[in-house]
């Protein structure tokens, strides 16, 4: 059986079917782009496992209960699992503050952080608003094609394929998505800037 | 002509072959039972 040609799609079908392999094939086939996102954002090994690990239970659970409905799309769909899985670990993080065993403990170091880090947490957040509600005004094919980019981490390649179109098409729409947004900074007389 | 974005350096990482092999089996041993009012899963030794 010529198992590594299925696309995606079948094999998830094939998978809610009950055919184990499938999954196999799946995780084989993206392990390598879904563990290097992760480990690009988390820079720890242990850590990353631990998330791939996660990503991969949340999809196992959501392709046995049947709610997986993104038509063929299933790698910009896992990545969207560990992108949340990653936010989930940094939100935790910040809450729990670590001291580590030294001699030269300074508890301003720990309050003074955590004060700057929630400034700066508002900041960017309101940044991201900002982001967002600039990205909304987009024409519907730059929109989507700097989302696909920016926020699933998908390469244009990915992008031209999940979209039907070219990769020049794809890259200059995201030329012109750039464009169109510092268009739109201006008009809007926005300031992004985070410390 | 100025370039707009970069390409991310690839991380040529991969998760240990242990943690593959865990969730196969957990794959394997997950049944998912729908009933009327949720879902109830049963991990099956």
């Amino acid at each position: 059986m010529k198992s590594t040609k299925l696309p995606d799609g079948v094999l998830v079908n094939n998978y809610i079917d009950g055919h184990e392999k499938s999954l196999e094939i799946l995780i084989y086939r993206h392990k390598q782009r879904i563990f290097s996102f992760i480990l690009s954002k988390i820079l720890d090994k242990d850590l990353a496992e631990d998330i791939f690990q996660d990503t991969f239970i949340k999809v196992i659970k959501t392709l046995k209960k049947g709610k997986y409905n993104e038509e063929g799309k299933f790698l910009p769909w896992v990545m969207r699992i560990a992108h949340n899985l990653v936010i989930d670990h940094f939100r935790r993080s910040k809450r729990i503050p670590t001291i580590s065993n030294s001699d030269e403990f300074d508890i301003f170091s720990i309050i003074g952080d955590d004060v700057l880090n929630a400034e700066n947490q508002i900041i960017k957040s309101q940044i991201l608003d900002d982001v967002k509600d600039l990205i909304e005004e987009l024409p519907e094919d730059q929109k989507e094609v700097l989302i696909m980019r920016m926020y699933k981490d998908m390469s244009f390649k990915e992008i031209s394929e999940s979209t039907d179109v070219s990769i020049n098409t794809a890259l200059g729409r995201m030329r012109y998505a750039l464009i169109n947004l510092r268009k739109l900074i201006e008009k809007h007389q926005i300031i992004l800037i985070s410390s | 002509m100025m370039k707009l974005y970069s390409e991310k350096t690839p991380v040529k990482e991969q998760p240990s072959k242990e943690i593959i092999q865990y969730l196969l089996n957990y794959s394997k041993q997950l049944k998912v039972v729908k009933t009327n009012l949720n879902y109830i899963e049963l991990h099956l030794n």
